[in-house]
C-alpha cells in the first residue's frame, strides 16, 4: 500500500510536470505581447522593452521555464500582468468560491442522478423510463449558458427570490448549482442507467434469481455494487472537473470563482494567471483520480493496490 | 402419472419479436421421478436451455410461456412471482455452464453460498456460517475457512462450478437442473464434476436433469435420455433401450457423429444441413429436411410420440407405420 501510494505520486508528479510544460509552451505561442499589453497601447517601445526585461520575457524559453518552475516550487505563482497582484492571492479569494459551488452542484448531480439512473434501469423499456430518458435528453443538451439565464430570468428577477448573481452565502449557490447540476445529472443519469442494465443482464443476476432473491435485492445486494464502479469513477472526475472552475456558469453568473478568473485572465492575455488556473485544474484531476482508484479497489476486489 | 416428481405438458414458450412471437420450444412434454437422472440432448438451439429457464421461470420479460410444469403436483405457471421464488434455489436449483460468469464477482463466496440459505431458511449467523463450511466440504473444496472469504476471481474454473454446485445444494433441493455443466471445463475436471453431481445426487435422493451436448456423459450418468430437436421432444426413453435401438432417425444421427473408442473405427457421419430457424419452421416433422428417409406425409404433417417398447417413446412417421400393421 505504502509503496503504491509513493508510486502514485511519483506519477503525479510526472502528470503536472508535462502539464506545466504544455501550458508554458501554449501561453508562450499565444498571439499579443503581453509587456505591451501591461503598458498600454501607445506607451513608447523602449518601455514595453524594458518591461519585458524586467518579466524576464527576453530571455531564451527554457530559461524562462526554469524560473518559473523555480518560483513554483517555492509556491510563488507570480504577479498577475492584469493587475499586478500575486496570483496565489487571486486564486486564494475564489477557489473557495468555486469549491463550493462545485460541491453543491455535484451533490445536485448524484443524489438526483443516481436514484434516477438505477430507476431507469429498473423500468428499463417501459413507460417511466422512456419519459425520463427524454426528459435527460432535454437535460443535456439544454446549453448552459442559455438554462443559467433562464432561471435568472424566471427565478431570480421574475420571482424576485433568489440573487441575480455575485457571491455571499447559500442563496447565491441556488441557482448556479442547479444550472451546472442538472446539466450534469443528466448525464449521469444516463451512465448509471446504462451501467446498471448491463450488470442487470449479468449471468450473475440470473444466478441471484435462481436463488429465489426477489427483485429489489437483486438490485441492492448483487447489481448496485458491480453498477457503482463506472459511476463512481465519472462521479469522481466530475467534482474534480467541477474544482478546477467552471467557465461558463461562474460567468453567467458573475460568480466570482476560479472559472471566471481564468476566463478573464484568458481576455487579458494575462499569462502568470492562466498557467495557474490550468495547473490548479490539473492537480484536483489528478488527486481525484488517486482517490477514485482508492475507492474503486474498496468497491472490486479484482483490483488491488498493491 | 401420479408419481411424478416434475411433470411438464405441452410446454410452449416465445419470445416476442418483431415479426411476432417465435417459437423456441414447441409443445414440449417431459416428467422426472425423484431421484431419477434424466439427460436431456440436442443440439445447439433445440430449446434445453429455454426449457430448464421456463421450468425455473427466469425467462426475459419479453418470453411467452404456456403449458404447465406440475412440481410435486403444483402447476408452477399458474402461481404468482413470490409463490413461485419459495421454489426457486430451495426445492428447485440450477447450475449453469459458465462458471466464469455465474457467481458475482464482487461478492465474497460464502456469501454467494449463503444467500439461498437466507431466502429460504431461518438460520442464525453462526449455523448460516456453519452450514456454507459443511456445503463447501461436501463438494471437495479445500480450506473452506479460508474460500469463504475469498472472491471468484481467486478461484479456477473447477473450483467455480463446485462454488456454484454447492449453492444449489445449499437448500437440499429435490431438483437440481444442471445446464451444460461440464462444457466449460477442461475433461479431467468435467470427470470430477459429473461424479461428485453423481454423488450428491445419490446420497440426497434428488432428481437430476441433466442438460448436455456430450451423449458419452448421458451414458454414463442418465437412467433416462429425452432427445430435442427444434423445439421438440422426437425421442425419450431408457438409455439403454435408446442407444441399443435408436428409433428417431435423428438420435441415430446423434450416435453416428461421435467418435467409438473401442470397437472398430467408422468414419463419423454428421447429420448433413442445419438446424431450421425460429422463424421458418417446417411444416411437417421439423427433421424432415435433413432426414434421410423423409416421405410425402413428413414434410406435411407432425407425427405424434408414440410408444414403441415400455417407456421408450419416438415421434415419427416411420415408427407410427410400424406401429399401424
Ligand atoms: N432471450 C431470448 N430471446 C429470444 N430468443 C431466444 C432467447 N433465448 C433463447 N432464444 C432462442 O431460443 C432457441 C433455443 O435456445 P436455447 O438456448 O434453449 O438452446 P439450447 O438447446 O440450450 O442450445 P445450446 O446447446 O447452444 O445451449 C434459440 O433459437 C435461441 O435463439
Ligand atoms: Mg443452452
Amino acid at each position: 500500500m505504502a509503496s503504491y501510494i509513493l508510486r502514485r505520486f511519483i506519477g503525479a508528479l510526472v502528470v503536472l510536470f508535462g502539464i506545466s510544460v504544455i501550458t508554458f509552451i501554449i501561453a508562450y505561442a499565444a498571439p499579443g505581447d503581453p509587456a505591451r499589453l501591461i503598458v498600454g497601447a501607445k506607451a513608447p517601445q523602449t518601455v514595453v522593452d524594458a518591461v519585458r526585461h524586467n518579466l524576464g520575457l527576453d530571455q531564451p524559453l527554457p530559461i524562462q521555464y526554469i524560473h518559473y518552475i523555480g518560483r513554483l516550487l517555492h509556491g510563488d505563482l507570480g504577479f498577475s500582468y492584469h493587475n499586478n497582484l500575486p496570483v496565489a492571492e487571486l486564486i486564494g479569494q475564489r477557489i473557495g468560491n468555486t469549491v463550493q459551488l462545485a460541491l453543491a452542484s455535484w451533490i445536485v448531480e448524484v443524489i438526483l442522478g443516481l436514484p434516477l439512473g438505477i430507476f431507469g434501469a429498473l423500468y428499463h423499456r417501459r413507460t417511466a423510463d422512456y419519459i425520463l430518458s427524454f426528459l435527460t435528453l432535454v437535460g443535456m443538451s439544454m446549453p448552459v449558458f442559455w438554462f443559467g439565464m433562464w432561471l435568472i430570468q424566471n427565478v431570480a428577477y421574475g420571482l424576485g427570490i433568489l440573487p441575480l448573481g455575485g457571491v455571499g452565502g447559500i442563496s447565491h449557490l441556488i441557482l448556479p448549482a442547479i444550472t451546472l447540476g442538472v446539466t450534469n445529472m443528466a448525464f449521469y443519469q444516463r451512465l448509471v442507467k446504462s451501467s446498471m442494465v448491463d450488470v442487470m443482464s449479468q449471468d450473475y443476476i440470473r444466478t441471484a434469481r435462481a436463488n429465489g432473491v426477489p427483485a429489489h435485492r437483486v438490485v441492492t445486494r448483487h447489481a448496485l455494487k458491480n453498477g457503482l464502479i463506472p459511476a463512481v469513477t465519472y462521479a469522481g472526475m466530475d467534482i474534480a472537473q467541477l474544482c478546477g472552475g467552471v467557465v461558463l456558469t461562474e460567468t453567467v453568473f458573475n460568480y466570482q470563482g476560479v472559472g471566471q478568473l481564468a476566463w478573464q485572465s484568458i481576455e487579458n492575455l494575462d499569462f502568470p494567471v492562466i498557467m495557474a488556473t490550468v495547473l490548479i485544474a490539473a492537480v484536483f484531476v489528478v488527486v481525484m483520480n488517486f482517490i477514485v482508484d482508492i475507492v474503486y479497489s474498496l468497491i472490486d476486489p479484482r483490483i488491488s493496490l498493491s | 402419472m401420479s408419481d411424478a416428481l416434475l411433470e411438464i405438458s405441452d410446454l410452449r414458450t416465445s419470445f416476442k419479436s418483431e415479426s411476432g412471437y417465435m417459437n423456441a420450444v414447441a409443445g414440449v412434454s417431459l416428467s422426472l421421478r425423484a431421484g431419477e437422472t434424466v439427460g436431456l440432448v440436442g443440439e445447439s438451439g433445440c430449446g434445453k436451455s429455454v426449457t430448464s429457464l421456463s421450468i425455473m421461470q427466469l425467462l426475459p420479460k419479453t418470453a411467452k410461456v404456456e403449458g404447465s410444469i406440475r412440481f410435486q403436483g403444483k402447476d408452477l405457471l399458474a402461481m404468482k412471482e413470490p409463490d413461485v421464488r419459495k421454489f426457486r434455489g430451495n426445492e428447485i436449483s440450477m447450475i449453469f455452464q459458465e462458471p466464469m460468469t455465474a457467481l458475482n464477482p464482487v461478492l465474497r463466496i460464502g456469501d454467494q453460498i449463503a444467500e439461498p440459505l437466507r431466502m429460504h431458511k431461518k438460520l442464525s449467523k453462526r449455523e448460516l456460517h456453519d452450514r456454507v463450511i459443511e456445503l463447501l466440504k461436501q463438494v471437495g473444496i479445500p480450506r473452506p475457512e479460508q474460500i469463504v472469504k475469498e472472491y471468484p476471481h481467486q478461484l479456477s474454473g473447477g473450483m467455480r462450478q463446485r462454488v456454484m454446485i454447492a449453492m444449489a445444494m445449499a437448500c437440499e433441493p429435490k431438483l437440481l437442473i444442471a445446464d451444460e455443466p461440464t462444457t466449460a471445463l477442461d475433461v479431467t475436471v468435467q470427470a470430477q464434476i459429473l461424479d461428485l453431481l453423481r454423488e450428491l445426487q445419490a446420497r440426497n435422493n434428488m432428481a437430476l436433469l441433466l442438460i448436455t451436448h456430450d451423449l458419452g456423459v448421458v451414458a454414463e450418468m442418465c437412467e433416462r435420455v429425452i432427445v430435442m430437436y427444434a423445439g421438440k421432444v422426437v425421442e425419450e426413453g431408457d438409455v439403454r433401450s435408446v442407444f441399443r435401438n435408436p428409433q428417431h432417425p435423428y438420435t441415430s444421427g446423434l450416435l453416428n457423429s461421435i467418435p467409438k473408442l473401442i470397437g472398430e473405427r467408422e468414419r463419423l457421419q454428421p447429420i448433413r444441413g442445419n438446424v431450421p430457424s425460429l422463424a421458418n419452421m417446417p411444416p411437417g416433422c421439423r427433421f424432415a429436411p435433413r432426414c434421410p428417409h423423409a416421405k410425402d406425409i413428413c414434410h406435411t404433417n407432425h407425427p405424434s410420440l408414440l410408444d414403441v417398447e415400455a417407456g421408450h417413446k419416438v415421434s415419427c412417421w416411420m415408427a407410427e407405420e410400424v406401429a399401424a400393421r
